[in-house]
């Protein structure tokens, strides 16, 4: 499979540089790229962190991430928020049957997206 | 992709004694104490809107508003009537909207807005990698109940304080994509 993406001058200079120190193809390093970040969405999702250590295991371990895997981490510790039946029957009908968004909502949204 | 404020940044190691005063006490208390251990403990983010050069030079604090998001599950208090109500049969992962204030001193700004907004487009842009029904806050009186509904924001129960509201995620969406 080919994919295509847009990357910084600097991501795509580093790739470029590294691509000749090791010998390696722009794809292969692509793709081993891809193969830890997916490593690394999977031990999130497990509710494991991603650490390096140095050789002797002697020094202070390094946490190892990115927004995305930041974000995925914050957004899979969750509260259990328990509601009355009717509160969340009514939670139901109105994720089912969402009204439109009022005229204020999406004037602020506007704004907001300026 | 959503547009976001400028001025509305992470939580940072100096912001809590910044001297933020928005006339709340429990939510000044939680800014001073908690709000950055808490982000650093991913328990709940953070978000800060930061003052202008000109208002801190006009003696501002440097935060003039935050809010806190962190994710949770709507469930039925009894488990054991799901099966027999027409009830959602797992528990509905949502945003929560933990706090939200603004300093007293920039009142009138619509900062209260801006705060909501930012929180929304973060909300929506989590929900892209991580699946979720809506947006959920708890509004602590009615004033904050009012300042919700008028985006939108449904009351589920109205029979105690704080009134749970919620704001479907697909509405969220539709807003920011007319928008």
């Amino acid at each position: 499979m080919r994919l295509e993406a847009t990357v910084p001058d600097s991501r795509g200079s580093a790739v470029l540089e590294l691509a000749q120190q090791l010998g390696l193809s722009r794809s292969q390093i692509i793709d081993e790229a891809l193969a830890l970040f997916l490593k690394a969405v999977i031990e999130i999702r497990q509710g494991r962190r991603l650490m390096t250590q140095d050789a002797s295991g002697s020094q202070a371990l390094c946490e190892l991430t990115t927004p995305t895997l930041t974000t995925l981490e914050w957004a899979l510790s969750t509260e259990r928020i328990e509601l009355p039946d009717a509160a969340l029957v009514k939670a139901q009908e109105l994720i089912d049957a969402p009204a439109k968004p009022s005229a204020r909502l999406r004037a602020a949204a506007k704004r907001h997206a300026r | 992709m959503t547009g976001r404020s400028h001025c509305t940044r992470r939580i940072g190691p100096t912001d809590p004694r910044c001297g933020f005063h928005s006339g709340t006490r429990p939510l000044d208390d939680y800014f001073r104490r908690h709000a950055l251990t808490n982000d650093q403990g991913d328990v709940g983010r953070a978000y800060v809107h930061e003052a202008s050069a000109v208002d801190q030079a006009a003696g501002l604090p440097t935060v003039l508003g935050f809010y806190t998001l962190s994710m949770g599950t709507l469930a039925s208090q009894d488990a054991a009537t799901v099966l027999a109500k027409r009830l959602p049969r797992y528990p509905m992962p949502v945003v929560l909207i933990g706090r939200l204030a603004v300093d007293e001193r920039a009142r009138g700004r619509r900062l209260g807005e801006a705060l909501l907004l930012d929180a929304l487009a973060r909300a929506l842009e989590a929900s892209s990698i991580v699946a979720c029904v809506g947006v959920l806050v708890d509004a602590k009186d009615p004033s904050a109940e009012g300042f919700y509904a008028r985006y939108d924001f449904v009351t589920l129960d109205d029979a105690e304080w704080p009134r749970r509201m919620l704001l479907p995620m697909s509405l969220v969406r539709a807003a920011f994509e007319d928008g």
